[in-house]
């Protein structure tokens, strides 16, 4: 037990810093970030013995994340519904890159998780595909199709629409899904 | 390749990932197309800037601190929690509900099986000892003194063997205050389930006549009727007709002797030590 800790320990001090800011990314909240990113460690101290390659222990961790987040984060009264008829037609890529962080999380959150999460593992560059689409649980072709398509999103709300106002983000967003209606998450947004 | 494709093939290329197969065809195309290469510029300017300003979060004052805290007191309460856990099945080992398989009541059942345990080594102890009683303890004496003259001098010398040694500790003596230079060897006869040993001897009466005694040497603890007298005709012998009987025990050598002729007192005396 003292060996597990000092290696969580180790953990802490490696990745912490980049699990509370995919939190923050993933929750739009500080309280929760700093709640989720708790919640992994004791997760992950708590099952530590479930973790078979400590080489990967980095995945695990935001895996533990993850799924904390969707479990314990994501309640019934946060999820709406939204249909491939909102979703708004491609701007052309053009336009400037001028926008903050909080415009960002914006548009972020208005993404659906199954989008949000891979978006953002990638912009941090720290997992490769694989590595992503292991944290997914799908296939490495799932994730690059919604890569594709979460960027894409990303670029048209952030280059070419103007400059959103406060309570943007609490608009249900289009969905990014293939057909038919998903359902996503709306979590309150705080500053960081 | 078109424009669509191009671009789709550049959009996932990593330079850590071998992903884009047709990269250097794709990569021709963005050179030779001026819309492809403009389009190709902006969006790598905005990913550039979305990857930094989603990487740019400030992280809170103190979170490692509260998470290294938060782990380390969850490490000591999974820890006290082990020990008592080990202690509790420790202490409640073999308590289990047939029915279900889990610890019922881990208190009482340990009470119980204290109780249990108990009563189980102290029938142990108990057998034990009685069982060493059983083998160590001394036989319980068996002969009478004043029978034992009729039944040594009734018995057939021919079921005597010869004498080995008493059981135990106790050694066979001669007496000291007797004459003992007429005894022939000695010969075992059993006696109430225990060993005696049986001299024989012969003397001469008045009359120049052979008369057949007997010295019984017998284990002080297989005598009911201990003598009093310590030494050969101490006391007045006794005569129950025809057999004239004296016993005594010799200080110091856990030996009773019986000594017995077929006559009277006068023939016990021709026994007695010889001034040397």
């Amino acid at each position: 037990m003292d060996q597990s800790a000092s290696k969580l320990a180790d953990l802490v001090e490696r990745y912490y810093a980049l699990l509370y800011r995919y939190a923050y990314r993933l929750t739009g909240c500080v309280a929760d970030a700093e709640d989720l990113t708790q919640h992994a460690f004791l997760t992950a101290h708590a099952k530590w013995n479930q973790l078979q390659d400590e080489t990967k222990a980095k995945s695990w961790l935001f895996t533990i994340a993850r799924n904390a987040y969707l479990k314990e984060l994501r309640g019934p009264a946060c999820v709406v519904t939204a249909t491939l008829d909102e979703f708004p037609a491609p701007a052309p890529e053009s336009g400037t890159a001028d926008f903050d962080g909080e415009q960002l999380q914006n548009v972020l959150n208005s993404l659906p998780e199954e989008f949000r999460s891979p978006v953002i593992l990638f912009y941090f560059e720290e997992f490769s595909y694989k590595e992503i689409a292991e944290q997914m649980n799908v296939p490495v072709g799932t994730i690059m199709s919604r890569l594709a398509r979460a960027k894409a999103y990303l670029r048209q709300r952030l280059t070419a629409a103007p400059r959103p106002a406060a309570v943007a983000h609490r608009r249900p967003a289009a969905s990014l899904s293939g057909s038919g209606s998903i359902s996503r998450t709306v979590p309150h947004v705080r500053a960081p | 390749m078109n424009c669509q494709i191009a671009r789709q093939t550049l959009e996932l290329f990593r330079p850590v990932e071998n992903s884009a197969a047709n990269l250097g065809e794709a990569e021709q195309h963005v050179n030779d197309c001026l819309d492809c290469q403009e389009a190709v510029g902006v969006r790598q300017q905005v990913d550039l800037r979305i990857g930094r300003v989603c990487r740019d979060v400030n992280v809170p004052v103190g979170l490692k601190d509260r998470l290294l805290t938060e782990l380390a007191a969850a490490a000591a309460v999974e820890t006290s929690e082990a020990s008592q856990s080990a202690a509790l099945v420790k202490s409640s080992e073999n308590v289990v509900s047939p029915q279900s398989g889990t610890s019922v009541q881990p208190a009482v059942g340990t009470r119980r099986r204290w109780l249990l345990r108990s009563l189980v080594a102290a029938g142990v102890a108990l057998t034990g000892i009685g069982g060493a009683w059983i083998l160590i303890r001394p036989p319980a004496p068996t002969i009478v003194l004043k029978d034992v003259t009729k039944q040594v001098l009734e018995s057939a010398p021919e079921t005597m063997v010869p004498f080995q040694g008493f059981r135990g500790s106790v050694a066979l003596q001669l007496p000291t205050t007797m004459d003992t230079s007429n005894l022939n060897g000695a010969a075992l006869q059993q006696l109430n389930a225990r060993d005696v040993a049986v001299y024989s001897f012969t003397i001469r009466d008045g009359a120049g006549r052979p008369v057949n005694g007997r010295l019984i040497v017998i284990p002080l603890a297989a005598v009911i009727d201990l003598p009093s007298t310590t030494s050969f005709l101490a006391v007045q012998p006794r005569y129950n007709p025809p057999y004239c009987t004296t016993t005594w025990v010799e200080k110091g050598k856990g030996l009773v002797y019986v000594c017995c002729v077929k006559g009277d007192e006068h023939l016990l005396q021709k026994l007695l030590p010889r001034p040397v």
